[in-house]
């Protein structure tokens, strides 16, 4: 096993704050580009990166409206819960050979209780502007949650199974030979899933939906609206490093430096997770919940058999 | 550039055709926009709703009215345009700078900031209900429990949809009693429009019109769906039909366009949803509505698949189909009929 390079608390903050930082600009650049390429539109990297800054610098001077008798207080924390937790989401997940900002040894454990209390968080926003739309998002986003977090909680399990560790950073060498996304075929579809859900992105864009008026944000304006977005999109770069280091090998790989294959495998997680929202259509709650149940939680189990007989 | 559009008269049909343009982004609610765009002639019924949406457009603000003669002397210090969407765009681009330039120049509200009724204690615009529930104060109406099939007591909340949802047909106003998110009862409105009664004048290309409008009516139904790349992709295509020279050129990108939209996986996802006699359910509908909008464009035709249904049949056809639904079918359901459409929309009502 590789050495743990240990961060400071400060240079870890800063490591995981740029990180999701540039993380998220990448995500918006990213889906502007596969939106054009999907709408036909002439495709330039130069309209698509200076996107970002143009859309926060329309955002940020917007007057932040709020609607009769918001709850405030959850209003303002639920975009910073959600942040947070992509923060510490991503705290357990290794940048590159041995560099992970906290280096314990039940991250898939930490990793898990981020997501499950991601819920909460999407709840409380679509809750706290005392609104129909963004309540009814959180309504609907809580009668999914339950379907894709056991998903979640399989894959995992099995994907530590070969590492014999709960360790992220063991997971990753346990991929020296041969790569979860081989050895278990399943795990990556099915974590692609739940990244789909909890960034409720895609065909599981349930929660911000255009049938609703943007749900859960459809009172944001202003900072609100900037913070809510940024968080998703800090939150998708977060399981898209989850993903590339479970499932894709981290940070394993020829000729380039270790930080650099997690980046492209990030990257290519991030890219696929896109163009899944622009070319497959939104489910609706009800027909996703029975897919859950009846389809994918069985895979789920599947998948940990596999695990399971891989690694007797 | 985020821009809320309010459609009125004649409104609708040409807005869906601005979510092809890459210059402006059509969001779904006013507070995510920098810019509101009144298109077509806001009816008289409709007015204190559309300054409803104008004030909750966050400061600073520009409003732009596109062909709304009769509506842009409601809305004080808009720009005013009658030509084609290049000229929206120009429009929205310069009220947008001089926004930036001077944010003091913001579009001022156009409603006091005051309770819609005055609280008078119990009674109509009262607390009325039971211990903290139900009652209207100040004439909102509070949730409720209400009995549900499984026996259940359901807070029941009932809510105004329209007549400016950006997932509704302009001018449709959609009453619900919700339980979670299914519905209990369900009324559809379209009181101020007037459905498809301009309708009455036959367009130059009757077939091209209908081809347009049922392109409009599929960018609209995508958006919808989630899928707003694909919507702005057939919204470009709408804007090409009229005049178009190469009919075979278009009826082929729309062939594409089509098997792009199939494999989305929309029309399993709308398996089963919106059933109503005599039409199926709203995959078939829209089935029906993209192969028709292929055919017009292909072999000149005038497919009855691309009929709108008008308001009256649609009242009696989801008598039975909306109540006990998700709110989410309920707007699927909806949106596959073109409820209150107009046949020809791109010269007339859409």
């Amino acid at each position: 096993m590789s050495d743990v390079v240990s961060l400071s608390p400060m240079l870890g903050v800063a490591v995981i704050g740029g990180t999701l930082a540039i993380g998220a600009y990448g995500v918006v650049v990213i889906d502007r580009l596969l939106y054009a390429a999907v709408a036909g539109w002439p495709l330039s990297l130069a309209w698509a990166a200076a996107q970002p800054a143009r859309e926060v610098a329309t955002v940020i001077r917007r007057q932040p409206v709020t609607t009769e008798a918001p709850d405030m207080i959850l209003w303002v924390l639920a975009p910073a819960a959600y942040a947070g937790l992509a923060a510490t989401a991503l705290s357990v997940v290794p940048l590159g050979p041995g560099v992970v900002v906290a280096d314990v040894r039940t991250g898939i454990v930490v990793f898990g209780a981020a997501e499950a209390l991601a819920i909460v968080a999407i709840f409380l926003h679509g809750w706290a502007p005392n609104s129909p739309l963004p309540m009814i998002a959180g309504y609907r986003f809580v009668g999914v949650a339950l379907s894709y977090e056991l998903l979640s909680m399989f894959v995992l399990i099995a994907a530590a199974l070969p590492a014999e560790s709960l360790s992220i950073g063991a997971i990753v060498e346990s991929q020296q030979g041969l790569w979860n996304v081989v050895r278990q075929p399943l795990g990556l579809p099915l974590f692609l899933v739940v990244t789909a859900g909890v960034t409720f992105t895609g065909p599981l864009d349930i929660v911000d939906a255009n049938d609703i008026a943007g749900g859960g944000a459809a009172e944001d304006s202003g900072m609100a609206h900037l913070a809510w977005a940024a968080a998703r999109a800090a939150m998708l770069v977060a399981f898209a490093a989850a993903a590339a280091a479970v499932f894709l090998g981290g940070w394993i790989g020829p000729v380039l430096p270790g930080a650099m294959w997690m980046a492209l495998k990030t990257l290519a997680v991030v890219v696929t997770v896109l163009a899944g929202r622009h070319l497959l259509a939104r489910v609706r709650p009800e027909r996703f919940v029975r897919l859950a149940w009846t389809v994918l939680l069985p895979l789920a189990f599947l998948d940990l058999a596999i695990a399971g007989a891989g690694s007797l | 550039m985020p821009v809320f559009a309010a459609a009125g008269v004649g409104g609708w049909g040409q807005t869906q055709e601005l979510r092809g343009v890459p210059e402006l982004r059509l969001v779904t609610t006013p507070r995510h926009a920098s810019v509101l765009l009144v298109t077509g002639t806001v009816p008289e019924a409709h007015l204190v709703a559309v300054q409803r949406v104008h004030d909750q457009v966050p400061h600073p603000r520009a409003v732009v009215t596109w062909r709304a003669a009769g509506t842009a002397k409601r809305m004080p210090g808009a720009t005013y345009v009658t030509g084609d969407a290049a000229a929206v765009v120009t429009a929205v681009q310069r009220a947008w700078s001089a926004l930036e330039a001077d944010p003091w120049s913001t579009a001022v509200d156009q409603l006091p900031d005051v309770e819609p009724n005055e609280w008078r204690g119990i009674g109509p615009f009262g607390q009325g209900g039971e211990g903290m529930m139900g009652g209207t104060p100040y004439g909102r109406p509070m949730a409720m429990t209400g009995d549900d099939p499984d026996g259940l007591a359901l807070d029941e909340l009932r809510l105004t949809l329209g007549p400016f949802l950006d997932a509704l047909p302009a001018g449709l106003v959609l009453d619900v009693v919700l339980q979670g998110e299914v519905l209990r009862e369900a009324t559809l409105r379209l009181d101020a429009l007037g459905g498809t009664a301009a309708d009455a004048t036959l367009p130059s290309e009757p077939s091209s019109a209908m081809a347009r409008s049922g392109l409009r009516w599929l960018a609209h139904a995508l958006h919808v769906e989630g899928l707003d790349a694909l919507a702005a992709r057939a919204a470009a295509l709408a804007s090409r039909v009229t005049g178009a020279t190469d009919r075979a050129a278009l009826s082929r990108h729309a062939d594409a366009l089509m098997r792009r939209v199939r494999r989305t996986g929309v029309l399993r996802n709308l398996h089963d949803v919106g059933v109503v006699p005599g039409s199926g359910d709203a995959a078939h509908r829209w089935r029906e509505r993209m192969d028709a909008i292929v055919c017009a464009l292909r072999d000149n035709q005038m497919p009855d698949a691309l009929e709108p249904t008008r308001l009256d049949t649609a009242r009696d056809l989801l008598a039975d189909a909306l109540p006990g639904s998700t709110l989410t079918a309920a707007i699927s359901t909806i949106v596959s009929l073109d409820v209150g459409g107009a046949r020809f929309g791109a010269g007339t009502l859409r």
